[in-house]
């Protein structure tokens, strides 16, 4: 008797708690938002007024499907990426106790097969004007993005999501440095630059719901 | 043998209800990943209040605790936070150096999917993510009650554990409560009043270093009224509730774990209810009444092992 009063009373709890549950909780994708940052590690050693060239390439595409892996994605639940700010912080100081001032520029330019043509660029990417490398050390400090590199790099990620691989090639161009480092006082340090990128990702759009 | 046939499916159905919530805690913490802090709590502040107030309500059905004699009452309460439009949007900031800085109103954990963009300097652009467009916070919990020793009762929510795979993370929430009889020690009171306070821990998915995605502690003291009309029992309750939330995350560019507290700014809460007593069966509906409103249903299975 109490066994059938149990069943009577279980049964339509359990269902309404069974829908409400399944019907609050369904379809729980939204799009999502990844923020990555992209750095460079560049050494410098001085002992004349100019800085000198440095060159880093780096290979977008990996890190894009890196981090599409860790986020149980592909490439073609990506919505949009675009660039949101470049940062540049001084990692290791100069040992001179005067400071420096570094007036530069960052090009970028896309050459997809080391050994073919560059195939977009260089545009100027990131403007250095007269930055204190002491204002600079250990904190991140936002860059000039200039608007015609930002644009390479947004074409060079929206051709990511056809499929290509872009390879985008980051120059430091040579710049001035004051005071003037010398033999007797050499400017030596080590910069990181730093590009942060967003995808949105949207696990709806190749469902296209 | 009955009785364990009874708990056996109880557990069943309870797990049921849970897992339904463990999408939540993976989805969350890949959106709360994007931002760096400052705007978490604004993002996350209709669930945390809807958490809060979910976790207070069903905790009684009658103001009525017996001076002695043993019984057990097997309950599961279903919990049900509705949100407004109000909590869809919030005012949030952008990040990452992004330049110039913008407020925008962007998607709550609750709001609409879709990610809101602003454009910056030289061509740059930033997206804060999409919410999950709930309507409600529900869940369901079962409790087990035990009494009575001088007119006091405890008060045991379930913890239940999801051993869920790296995605999913875990679901747990427990507590325990004490109700004491007040109307024991007054003579022809015409209604059954009763003090009560109650302690419950909730905590949801995995952070990287494999702790707690969130963490919450809820604390409630109050007072309950009830007056049985046959098998009709009306009951109404106030109580104070203290509410406290840790997140613990790692951000998608912060090199450090970021840790903050959010506390619930409710802390007073109204429910008024009734309970049906069938047999050994309780069926019960209330409505709570605070900074979110809680509609919660439940039923009880009663037993008397000693009579």
């Amino acid at each position: 008797m109490k066994r059938t009063w149990f069943k009577t009373l279980l049964l339509p709890v359990a269902c309404v708690l069974a829908l409400a549950g399944g019907c609050v909780y369904d379809d729980l994708s939204s799009e999502m938002v990844v923020t990555e940052k992209v750095c460079v590690n560049v050494d410098e050693y001085r002992t004349n007024g100019t800085l000198g060239s440095a060159v880093v390439t780096q290979e977008f595409a990996e890190d894009v499907y890196q981090i599409l892996e860790k986020y149980d994605s592909n490439i073609k639940d990506v919505k949009s990426i675009s660039v949101v700010s470049g940062t540049y912080q001084v990692t290791r100081p100069s040992e001179a106790k005067h400071d420096w001032v570094v007036t530069s520029q960052v090009t970028i330019k896309r050459q997809d097969d080391m050994s073919g043509p560059v195939t977009d660029g260089p545009a100027v990417f990131v403007d250095l004007t007269s930055q204190s490398l002491k204002a600079a050390q250990g904190k991140a400090v936002p860059a000039d993005l200039n608007s015609a590199g930002v644009a390479l790099v947004d074409r060079a990620l929206d051709d990511l999501l056809t499929g290509q691989t872009p390879r985008l090639i980051l120059t430091m161009e040579g710049g001035t440095i004051t005071p003037a480092p010398s033999l007797v006082d050499p400017l030596s340090f080590a910069w990181r630059a730093c590009v942060a990128f967003q995808i949105v990702i949207d696990k709806n759009k190749k469902n296209g719901k | 043998m009955g009785s364990r046939t009874c708990l056996k499916n109880w557990v069943g159905l309870s797990a049921l209800i849970l897992l339904s919530a463990s999408p939540v805690s993976a989805q969350l913490e890949s959106q709360l990943s994007s931002y760096t802090g400052r705007n978490a709590p604004g993002y996350l502040e209709p669930l945390v209040d809807a958490l809060a107030a979910d976790m207070y309500a069903g905790l009684y059905h009658s103001a009525c605790i017996p001076e002695r004699g043993l019984q057990i009452g097997l309950e599961m309460t279903f919990m049900s936070a509705h949100f407004s439009d109000a909590d869809r949007t919030f005012t949030a900031v952008t990040e990452n150096g992004f330049r110039p800085e913008q407020s925008v109103e962007a998607s709550t954990v609750v709001g609409p999917k879709g990610a809101v963009y602003v454009d910056g300097e030289s061509g740059t652009r930033f997206a804060f993510p999409g919410g999950f467009d709930l309507g409600s916070f529900d869940f369901a919990v079962p409790q087990l009650r035990v009494g009575s020793l001088h007119g006091t009762e405890a008060l045991l929510r379930f913890g239940f554990m999801y051993p869920g795979d790296a995605n999913l993370g875990d679901f747990s929430l427990y507590g325990v409560g004490l109700r004491h009889s007040v109307s024991q020690y007054i003579n022809d009171l015409p209604v059954d009043i009763a003090v009560g306070a109650v302690w419950q821990r909730f905590s949801l998915g995995n952070n990287e270093r494999r702790g707690d995605l969130v963490s919450a502690q809820a604390w409630s003291v109050g007072f309950q009224t009830s007056k049985r009309f046959s098998w009709l029992e009306p009951y109404a309750g106030v109580a104070y509730d203290d509410f406290g939330l840790d997140l613990s995350y790692k951000g998608d560019t912060a090199e450090d774990t970021i840790e903050m507290s959010l506390d619930s700014k409710d802390h007073f809460h109204a429910t008024l209810g009734l309970s049906a007593n069938v047999s050994f069966a309780v069926v019960q509906a209330e409505y709570n009444i605070g900074g979110q409103n809680v509609f919660a249903l439940g039923l009880a299975l009663e037993f008397h092992p000693l009579r």
